[in-house]
């Protein structure tokens, strides 16, 4: 028997030592074993039994309807709200990542003060008294000098009663405001406007229709009400009837597109005049009735849409004639059919398109008919939503900073990321440094936010009280309620119970004209005028039933009340061309910037499961790719994951190739939404923002930006990155060669 | 061996024709099931998890073309290749149509993944890992899984498990439409449709003798429980 | 104090049992090498010897915890045998959820408050119940009967099926304090499931 040293009886007794607390280390942690009996059971409360709460989904302007899965006080699911009109129980990915904002690890949850130099993201904690005293002592103080016209709050678009707040403080406070979106609505509105006379966006009948034309209408992944459109899409395609049949015309491969029976890549800026063309067959076939056509083309007839022959405009929009006539033949003759504008807006051309487009529907007889489109109500004054300023508006302001014309001496931000979406080129950064304070109401850091002195964090959606009424809604009065589903994560206040707060400190005018004490009362304001409007308040006990019954359900609406839809009409529209911005020769290509399926204009990319999901058609996940046409692409040499510099007249960035086989060759996509040089450990850093190098051209009249019309010439870096994508994970499988397993003798499945 | 059924079999029924790719499944089964995060480096390693995914087919070059979508998931094969290589019986198929995978038996051998043609099964390379607070999403129904064993669509077993208890307390069998998984219900256009296909009046039953329909690889003899349609195209 | 001289034979014949599983290969080995073989190696031979033994303790170790042998002191010394015994209490009363949840829930300070603000004034241990309730504190009991994660059990469906709460738990009405009376592993679970034809599909439990 050896001797053992000391030394070697330590390292054994070590290692056993070490045996045995590995061995502890697999039963039950002791935190584990306790059984925490609360102090008090919320009455809703049930351990293992789950609670479902109606709220509305905030992230999209959709809003869909959405219900939370709560167990013992944690958010664990989202799902669709069956009885939602809009999205009748139907969620997007966007919204089931919902619950990941809530739960967040970067999630900002205590007022936060710049130390150091702004932007230098050196932030302190501070208490919710200091932080809004600060602001109220600021608007105070400005107000007094007369300097109110000197406080901008720029917020995202805003809806319902959260509209109503903001506006009453900032006209009874004396400040501007103005609302703010990367890809804005304005010309779709201005067009509807003009051509329809609706203020608000229609229903599309997408599920009853039988033709649709899509003129760059992304509905099955962002555009306008996404989960409602690809609810009625599935109808479309196999509901009771037959099978509908939609057209594409697009210059991008989107993945609207790749669901189209036919897809037809026109020149990009051009579909106001396919439109008119397609107008122009219809009219002079005599495709529809011959009043209709007296009446559209003012009694001209087929002269007044002459230079719109299909063999006139084959030229310019790389559409042959014969395919125009085709189509313009089963659009008229396959009714009911619809003809949505999309991506169309996106030029400087962009109104003169959409009501190019949106005049079809008319000569085709879809106004109010059922596979057409129904009219929206109003809004009531009080409900009127705050839309997106276009373009020009950011544009001036920023302009007038940097002149000085117009100082700014307080910024408020409330989600509105302009330092992310505005193009690089009106240099929004060197404007902001003018402003002596920023304030930005926010949950996470984005690149607005890190400019600014002060960070007000705002509860998730999922804690928030809010209103919404649909816009595009589903042909009838629809008000949808938010309510909070769980214990707030964190000190936070919503934007609206800020701003009540701050009215109290800014004297009488300002005060009354807020009049409650909170936000939550506000809505339930709203929601009593509804009460004693309708027939509910002799079938209810009282207002409090009513009001408990509207949340659990997720908010009000009335089937019965569809208005009626009458289409005066339409104005012929003017044509004109598109103009862009870098000549052909040195800038080769068009930039087309789209929407991210799963990160919608980067409002998502903070999320993991978002930045996880693969784009449909690419399948690329976590990263920017550029989009190209795959032969052109082999033919000057380059592969796939090849890192290319984007060049416009603006600005240049760097992303990775991707190969698209359906591509036209000429056009280049890019998906915005990546590209976050503050932000979160999620998105911070990954991939480029193709907003940044857009050249500032807007829409002439609306003044929207033309986020399309920008030309761009590629260089190689030589540098190669290959792209995170979900292609190729799974391998294929050669099934002719070689089976791969002994074919069993099929049994019939007995069902 | 024909199986015998009880009073369930369960059966999903995909509709490519409505199909749009828009991977709303995709994620609801990501939050449903606490299927860790997919990072980029699992892209990069080809070790992402999807246990419903969305493959994309390129159907022609510019100027015409489309695309197709096809959802897969665990097909639930009735004669499932992934079972008889397992030594340990982890994975069985149970007497409602269901192949079923217990983690606690698995030991990672991973023969079940390399024999499934479908490639729906997924092995746990790493600790799956939440940061601080995220794990409050978590859904308690479903089991976190650890490293080095394989996980997979479960149809959702603890919806139907919750289903059946349910109609067990109001004394009645499941209706159809009772039990949705969590892609199910997420679909926006409706392409997706889970029943039981013995129950003669469900949907799944009706839309399984449409003519439109096919089984995955059918030429293997699977026998899948998951039902295909198409419209063919010529 | 039966429950732990069982636990203690157990683990007694679990530690013979691991002693010949472990060490008849081990021997077998030292015998072959020790001819010939450094110190140094024999010393390493020992040492591993010495592991396992640390292993065996530490399974012994889990036993005594984890198992039957351990009854909990509880923050506050809770008579099962007073309130479900003497008094009568139904389960249900306390443990809400036990018929219609899959959790049968501990019951809330607050719902102890329902008695206690007038029964038991006095007692020390319901005075602990009455401070935790006045500075608004939850009252941390020791989970005596616990599954592990991958694990789901649903009291629901086995009030459903008839099965009574003494058949997992035992007569707690003569329990003064609570202990584990079954192992409640899956055996355990079988053994039942099996007699009665419940299922015993892996699914039913492990999802």
């Amino acid at each position: 028997m050896p001797e053992l040293s000391r030394r070697q009886f330590i390292k054994i007794a070590g290692l056993s030592t070490l045996g045995a607390s590995l061995l502890g280390s697999c039963t039950f942690s002791k935190v584990e074993l306790l059984a925490q009996s609360p102090h008090q059971t919320p009455e809703d409360l049930v351990t293992g039994t789950d609670n479902w709460y109606a709220t509305l989904c905030s992230q999209c302007p959709a809003q869909c309807g959405i219900v939370v899965r709560v167990v013992e006080g944690r958010a664990v699911k989202v799902e669709g709200n069956p009885l939602y009109p809009i999205n009748e129980g139907k969620i997007c990915p966007r919204g089931q990542a919902e619950l990941q904002e809530l739960y967040h690890p970067d999630r900002i949850t205590q007022p936060w003060l710049q130390k150091g130099q702004r932007g230098s993201g050196n932030f302190a904690e501070i208490t919710w008294d200091e932080a809004l005293g600060e602001v109220t002592q600021r608007l105070a103080q400005l107000r007094a000098n007369g300097r109110a016209d000197t406080v901008l709050l720029a917020t995202q678009p805003l809806r319902g009663r959260m509209a109503l707040v903001t506006r009453r403080f900032m006209e009874a406070y004396g400040g501007r405001y103005m609302a703010y979106e990367p890809l804005e609505d304005v010309v779709l509105r201005a067009a509807l406007n003009q051509t329809l006379g609706q203020d608000v966006i229609p229903e599309w009948d997408i599920a009853s229709a039988n033709y649709i034309i899509s003129f760059g209408a992304d509905f099955l992944s962002t555009w306008l009400s996404p989960v409602r459109y690809a609810k009625g899409y599935g109808e479309f395609r196999q509901g009771d009837r037959g099978r509908g049949t939609l057209v594409q015309i697009e210059p991008r491969f989107s993945l609207t597109a790749a669901n189209a029976d036919r897809w037809i890549a026109n020149r990009p800026g051009t579909e106001g005049l396919l439109a008119l063309s397609l107008a122009q067959v219809i009219v002079a076939e005599g495709l529809v009735d011959s009043n209709v056509i007296q009446a559209f083309t003012r009694g001209a007839g087929a002269k007044a849409l002459e230079e719109f022959r299909p063999e006139r405009v084959q030229e310019t929009t790389g559409v042959t004639a014969e395919v125009i006539r085709s189509v313009a033949r089963d659009f008229a003759r396959q009714r009911p059919s619809l003809a949505l504008g999309g991506g169309a807006s996106a030029h400087t051309n962009g109104l003169f398109n959409m009501k190019a487009i949106f005049a079809l529907n008319y000569l085709v007889g879809s106004i109010g008919q059922k596979g057409g489109l129904f009219f929206n109500p109003n809004p009531s004054p009080e409900t009127q939503p705050l839309q997106a300023a276009p373009f020009a508006q950011w544009r001036d302001l920023v302009g007038d900073l940097l002149s000085q014309k117009k100082p700014l001496n307080l910024l408020l931000i409330h989600k509105a990321n302009l330092a992310y979406g505005l193009p690089s080129s009106i240099n929004l950064s060197q404007a902001l440094t003018q402003v002596p304070f920023i304030v930005s109401f926010a949950s996470f850091l984005d690149e607005t936010s890190a400019q600014a002195n002060l960070i007000l964090p705002t509860p998730a959606g999922l804690e928030d009280w809010g209103d919404d009424i649909p816009d595009p809604g589903p042909g009838y009065k629809v008000l949808g309620l938010r309510q909070p589903t769980v214990y707030p994560v964190g000190d936070t206040k919503a934007f609206a119970d800020i701003i009540l707060a701050l009215a109290q400190g800014l004297g009488p005018e300002v005060k009354n004209a807020l009049p409650w004490t909170s936000f939550r009362e506000a809505l339930q304001d709203g929601v009593r005028n509804l009460y004693q409007a309708s027939a509910e308040s002799q079938r209810r006990a009282s207002f409090t039933e009513f009001w408990q019954s509207l949340l659990q359900q997720g908010g009000s609406w009335n089937l019965q009340e569809r208005i009626g839809s009458q289409g005066e009409p339409p104005p012929l529209p003017q044509p004109e061309p598109a103009s862009f911005a870098g000549e052909a020769n040195d800038y080769p290509y068009n930039l087309i910037p789209f929407l991210s399926n799963a990160l919608y204009d980067g409002r998502g990319g903070h999320l993991p499961w978002l930045q996880a999901t693969p784009d449909p058609l690419t399948t690329v996940a976590w990263t920017t790719w550029v989009e190209m046409n795959a032969q052109s692409a082999r033919e000057q040499g380059l592969q796939e994951g090849d890192v290319m510099i984007i060049e416009s007249p603006y600005g240049s960035l760097e992303a990775a190739l991707y190969l698209h086989p359906l591509m036209p060759p000429g056009v280049i996509g890019m998906p915005v939404g990546q590209g976050y040089w503050a932000g979160d450990r999620y998105s911070k850093g990954r991939g480029t923002n193709p907003l940044a190098i857009l050249a500032p051209l807007t829409d002439g009249e609306t003044g929207a930006l033309a986020w399309a019309a920008t030309r761009i010439r590629l260089r190689k870096t030589g540098r190669r990155s290959p792209l995170p994508k979900f292609e190729g994970v799974v391998s294929a499988i050669q099934l002719e060669d070689e089976p791969i397993i002994q074919t069993i003798k099929a049994n019939p499945s007995t069902p | 061996m024909p199986e015998q059924y009880s009073l369930y079999k369960w059966t999903m029924v995909i509709d490519l024709d409505r199909c749009t790719g828009c991977q709303a499944c995709v994620v609801a089964c990501q939050a449903e099931n606490n299927i860790s995060f997919n990072t980029e480096d699992r892209f990069h390693q080809h070790r992402v998890m999807e246990w419903i995914r969305v493959e994309r087919y390129w159907d022609g070059e510019f100027p015409q073309g489309r695309a197709h979508f096809i959802p897969i998931l665990c097909q639930h094969c009735n004669n499932a290749p992934c079972e008889p290589v397992c030594p340990v019986y982890a994975t069985h198929h149970n007497e409602e149509g269901l192949n079923v995978q217990t983690y606690p038996r698995c030991i990672g051998t991973r023969f079940c993944a390399n024999n499934c043609p479908y490639q729906v099964r997924f092995f746990n390379f790493w600790q799956p890992q939440w940061p601080s607070r995220m794990h409050n999403q978590l859904n308690p129904n479903v089991t976190v899984r650890y490293r080095g064993i394989i996980e997979k669509c479960s149809f959702c077993v603890q919806r139907i498990n919750q289903g059946k208890r349910r109609a067990q307390r109001e004394g009645r069998q499941i209706r159809d439409g009772d039990i949705m998984p969590a892609c199910v219900q997420a679909c926006p256009p409706s392409a997706l449709i889970f029943g039981n296909i013995k129950d003669t009046a469900s949907r799944v039953y009706r839309l399984a003798q449409d003519k439109r329909s096919y089984r995955l690889l059918a030429d293997l003899g699977t026998d899948p429980n998951v039902v295909y349609l198409k419209k063919v195209e010529y | 104090m039966r429950s732990v001289t069982k636990a203690l034979g157990f683990i007694a014949a679990l530690f013979l049992l691991g002693a010949v599983l472990i060490l008849t290969p081990i021997i077998s080995l030292a015998t072959r090498l020790i001819a010939g073989l450094t110190r140094k190696r024999l010393a390493m031979g020992l040492a591993l010897l010495a592991i396992l033994v640390g292993i065996g303790s530490a399974v012994g170790y889990f036993w005594v915890s984890r198992g039957f042998a351990e009854i909990p002191s509880q923050p506050v010394d809770f008579p099962h045998s007073l309130h479900a015994g003497a008094l009568g209490v139904s389960c249900l009363f306390c443990h809400r959820g036990a018929a219609t949840n899959p959790a049968a829930e501990f019951p809330s300070v607050e719902q102890c408050m329902f008695c206690h603000r007038v029964i038991g004034k006095g007692n020390p241990e319901v005075e602990k119940v009455v401070a935790a309730w006045e500075a608004g504190q939850p009252i941390n009991w020791l989970r005596i009967n616990r599954l592990p994660d991958h694990v789901h059990f649903d009291h629901q469906a086995h009030s459903l099926a008839g099965v009574t709460c003494s058949t997992c738990h035992g007569q707690v009405e003569g329990m003064a304090k609570i202990h584990k009376i079954r192992s409640l592993k899956m055996k355990d679970c079988l053994s039942c499931h099996r007699a009665k034809n419940a299922p015993t599909e892996c699914s039913t439990c492990h999802y």
